[in-house]
């Protein structure tokens, strides 16, 4: 029944194109991740130097 | 050379003494000040960045569970089920950016969203909500801690209740230092940790064995039409036949279930709302939870991509054994596809990359949902009706003392399941007829001035009772598709007696009221200060 099923599946291209998509995805993910942690490390030492030298 | 275990014991508990190690020193050492007051304790001192909370939110929606069920949907039902398991766990955070930025804008003081509901609403609908938020709390940390103790039960053989026992004391001890900010600056960096994990696994994959491959395993699938997921009823493995169609008519039941479930799990429960607490402003709140969709997704997706397709298109088949080299690893059930597979294009890397990650993901939601319990009891039931009065230091020493009641409650519950053979089988997927009727109700609260606190109140009870009764006794717990309909109704009841009774008997509510609403707390930051001046004179 279900290998007789046309409609919504995906060609080999498209398949392809999906993973690596996943793939792409995650990377993208990952290094916005480590920058947004690293500016903010980056920015808490701005503000910590800030009041140091406001006191 | 066959194990049952692939992995020895001993991994299991280097890894997790380095996280507990890693965790607990870091926090000693850098936030140990926000343990000064009750109120820094509970809010993280309501001034961190973008940066932490987008981890955090990351690190606290993956779950043991995001990694094992959603490979086991794309082994169970090919390359859509990552897709429909990552859309439908997705859905909730953009929703809670806009929820979430509003509130903090409209009551800048809530430590809690059943706060929120008490001074928008009422005291029925305040307990209510605490309720709910601690049985979703509690549930979750539950399903977390046995799924990552199983987990490391059968890849390193070391007993269950010692890898329990030592996750809960790794949570307690860095989170009776310093409260929400600890639990926050830990899902940081295991954030950090699984995406590297999580990236290794993904882009060894597509180099070892390449996308084409998988689609020609896939297509294999749908001529042989083999038997593979011999652990459930033909009629649910069948789904396997169809890999390749967006219109798998199972998965999309499961987006229905996963869209609904997660929407209770993440907007009724306070250990998001606790990172709305913890953030600095509004503006803070609304970025982190979009950017965290945008990088929480991938998560499932790539991983239920890299494992569980990959592991449908390889034929893998439980109860059989499969080798790495020489070494073999028995593929025990559907839902263990993930560290199969990863064993299987990795070794024993893979496993132990795995291990991490799923050990990681269970560390830092458990911490963050212990210490959402702990808020509830403490902002919300404590300070809200026990004592109102109570001073700082009375509320610290509560929370603190609540915090090891909870952690050693679960830790039994957990233990005495394990003894007698309870199981979670199939209670992610049903997760939203026990919490979902919450949803729409509180989506009210927050955007409609006129919504009736009774319609609200009773639309969430007899819309859980009502989906509850058809699950369990119109359907029998049936969890191919009287789930996703017993998730329907949860959801449909509760919207159907909330909105008419609003429309019918509007309750005007003036928002600005909330601007200074709130329980009070010594000034948090005034006591930072004084944390922050302890530290320099130890120094």
């Amino acid at each position: 029944m279900f290998s007789e099923i046309t409609l919504g599946v995906l060609s080999r291209g498209e398949y392809i194109i999906n993973h690596w998509f996943t793939v792409c995805w995650i990377t993208l993910a990952t290094i916005y991740t480590y920058w947004a942690v690293i500016a903010d490390i980056i920015e808490a030492r701005k503000l910590r130097k800030e009041k140091e030298q406001s006191s | 050379m066959e194990h049952t275990a692939p992995l020895p014991q001993w991994t299991m508990y280097a890894i997790l003494a380095v996280q507990g190690i890693v965790y607990t020193g870091a926090v000693y050492k850098l936030g140990r000040a926000r343990g000064a007051t009750a109120g820094a304790f509970l809010s993280g001192g309501r001034d961190i960045g973008h940066g932490m909370i987008n981890a955090s939110i990351v690190a606290t929606w993956i779950w043991a569970a995001t990694l094992m069920v959603s490979s086991y949907t794309g082994y169970q039902w090919g390359f859509v089920g990552p897709w429909w398991y990552a859309l439908g766990a997705t859905v909730p955070l953009p929703i809670m950016a806009y929820m979430g930025r509003h509130i903090k804008t409209l009551m800048p003081k809530a430590t809690s969203y059943p706060e929120f509901v008490r001074f928008r609403t009422d005291k029925k609908n305040h307990l209510l909500h605490s309720i709910i938020t601690i049985i979703v709390c509690f549930w979750v940390t539950l399903m977390i801690i046995t799924g990552g103790g199983v987990m490391g039960v059968s890849f390193t053989g070391a007993p269950f209740w010692a890898i329990a026992l030592i996750m809960v004391v790794i949570f307690v001890s860095y989170v009776s230092l310093a409260g929400l900010w600890a639990s926050i600056f830990a899902d940081t960096i295991m954030s950090l940790v699984m995406y590297a994990c999580l990236m290794i696994i993904v882009w060894t994959v597509v180099i070892k064995i390449g996308p084409s491959t998988i689609y020609d395993g896939l297509v294999q699938v749908m001529q042989d039409k083999p038997y593979l997921a011999t652990d459930m009823p033909i009629e649910a493995a069948r789904y396997q036949w169809d890999p390749l169609n967006w219109l798998n008519a199972r998965g999309l039941g499961f987006l229905i279930v996963n869209t609904i479930g997660n929407l209770g799990a993440v907007l009724c429960n306070q250990t998001y709302w606790s990172r709305v607490t913890g953030a600095r402003d509004p503006q803070i709140v609304f970025r982190s939870f979009m950017t965290a969709a945008f990088c929480w997704w991938p998560i499932p997706f790539a991983t239920a991509t890299a494992l569980g397709v990959t592991g449908l298109s390889m034929q893998l088949q439980v109860g059989e054994m499969y080798y790495w080299g020489e070494h073999g690893m028995m593929f025990t059930e559907s839902a263990a596809v993930a560290p199969m597979a990863a064993f299987l294009v990795l070794g024993f890397l893979g496993l132990a990359l795995f291990v991490i990650a799923v050990g990681g993901a269970t560390i830092s939601t458990g911490a963050g949902e212990i210490m959402a319990v702990v808020t509830v009891i403490i902002n919300d039931i404590y300070k809200g009706y026990i004592n109102p009065d109570a001073k700082d230091k009375q509320l610290l020493l509560q929370s603190r003392i609540w915090l090891y009641i909870v952690a050693a409650v679960l830790l039994a519950i957990v233990i005495w399941w394990r003894m007698i053979g309870f199981t979670f089988g199939g209670m992610y997927e049903a997760m939203g007829i026990a919490f979902s009727s919450a949803v729409i109700p509180l989506i009210m609260m927050v955007f409609w001035s006129k919504t009736n606190y009774s319609g609200v109140f009773w639309g969430t009870i007899i819309g859980a009772l009502c989906g509850i009764y058809y699950w369990v006794v119109v359907t029998g717990f049936d969890m191919l598709w009287g789930v996703v309909w017993g998730n329907v109704i949860v959801m449909g009841v509760s919207a159907i007696i909330a909105i008419p009774w609003t429309l019918a008997k509007p309750q005007p509510f003036d928002y600005s009221t909330l601007k200074d609403a709130g329980f009070e707390y010594e000034s948090v930051e005034e006591m930072l200060v004084i944390g922050e001046s302890d530290e320099s004179e130890e120094k």
